[in-house]
């Protein structure tokens, strides 16, 4: 009689709503995880800025992401690029084949609808920031976005 | 009889070991998770420059083209903001055209006062809308960037925002 009672006791848990709700959470990090954030130099200090307008990117803007270091020096995800001059003359080249791909009529010659993103330590030296604008443009790009932080507090 | 077999047959998952796998998982992202601080973007169209020269020292103005008989306004082709820098690479001074807007560490207040100064000269009717920064080369890019954010916020006489503005370093 006893033996029977034990068997009947054998109590198994169901783990289906503790499952249900670890794969909600696993689908919630796997959305909120940011894959374009490794183009972002996370080790730079950017400045602060009380009324800069957030972020404004419409859909299929094609972004070029410029870290320039309190060194002066341009960085591309976690890379430090020796030469930069033949590295923006190539994501030139890469940018004018994709927006061709969009609109056939755009030239060698026309202005360049990517824009650059420049993302500069608070102690980078303008002198820095103002060669890597000057070889963008020679290589036809216009669109320039310098990115600061909001103001303390807000993130 | 064919009911008992039946529950007999009934199988049950062992959901132990799926529920081992997506705790690593969770733990993994929760791990890994770092939210990105929130960027804000000073948005501007920067062509390519086509002459060197900023502004006209002399009056070579015909009549057709004349401008409102304000001294910088009447002479200049765009109004240019000189920034200058002390070597731990704050601002050290501001002029505008040639008249003195701040001298030593820019507050807010005195970038405030540009900001107004720079907001008159530019909303009168028929003014130049252009704006050239010159800046010392020593300027840190987080007094550059505050200098920006302070010309991007003026409006023209149209009620547009100022969107004319040229840089470069000295």
């Amino acid at each position: 009689m006893s033996g029977s009672l034990a068997a009947e006791d054998n109590v198994e848990p169901n783990m289906t709503p503790i499952l249900d709700m670890v794969f909600q959470l696993i689908t919630f990090f796997m959305l909120v995880i940011n894959f374009k954030g490794a183009a972002l130099d996370q080790s730079l200090q950017l400045p602060i800025l009380g009324s800069a307008k957030p972020i404004e990117s419409a859909e299929g803007e094609s972004l070029l992401v410029l870290n320039v270091n309190p060194d002066g020096k341009l960085k591309v995800d976690g890379i430090e690029q020796k030469d930069p001059t033949a590295y923006i003359h190539q994501e030139a080249k890469a940018c004018l084949k994709t927006a061709q791909a969009e609109n056939p009529k755009l030239s060698s010659s026309d202005e360049l609808p990517t824009i650059v993103v420049i993302r500069a330590d608070v102690n980078t030296h303008v002198d820095a920031v103002n060669t890597i604008v000057t070889l963008c443009q020679k290589q036809r790009f216009k669109r320039f976005s310098f990115r600061a932080l909001s103001r303390k507090g807000d993130n | 009889m064919r009911k008992k077999k039946k529950s007999s047959n009934e199988v049950q998952l062992n959901l132990a070991a799926m529920l081992d796998m997506a705790f690593q998982l969770l733990a993994f992202f929760i791990l890994t998770f770092k939210p990105a601080a929130v960027e804000v973007e000073l948005r501007m169209n920067l062509p390519m420059q086509q002459g060197v020269a900023v502004y006209k020292e002399e009056k070579t103005e015909t009549p057709q083209n004349s401008r409102p008989p304000d001294g910088v306004v009447a002479i200049y082709e765009a109004i240019p903001v000189h920034v200058d820098a002390e070597g731990d690479g704050k601002i050290s001074g501001i002029k505008l055209g040639q008249r003195s807007i701040v001298t030593g560490p820019a507050s807010e207040g005195s970038l405030a006062l540009l900001g107004q100064e720079l907001g008159k000269l530019i909303s009168q009717p028929n003014a130049v809308d252009r704006v050239e920064i010159v800046m010392s080369s020593k300027l840190n890019y987080a007094e550059f960037i505050r200098v920006m954010e302070t010309c991007t916020k003026q409006k023209l006489a149209n009620g547009k925002p100022l969107s004319n503005i040229n840089f470069k370093v000295k």
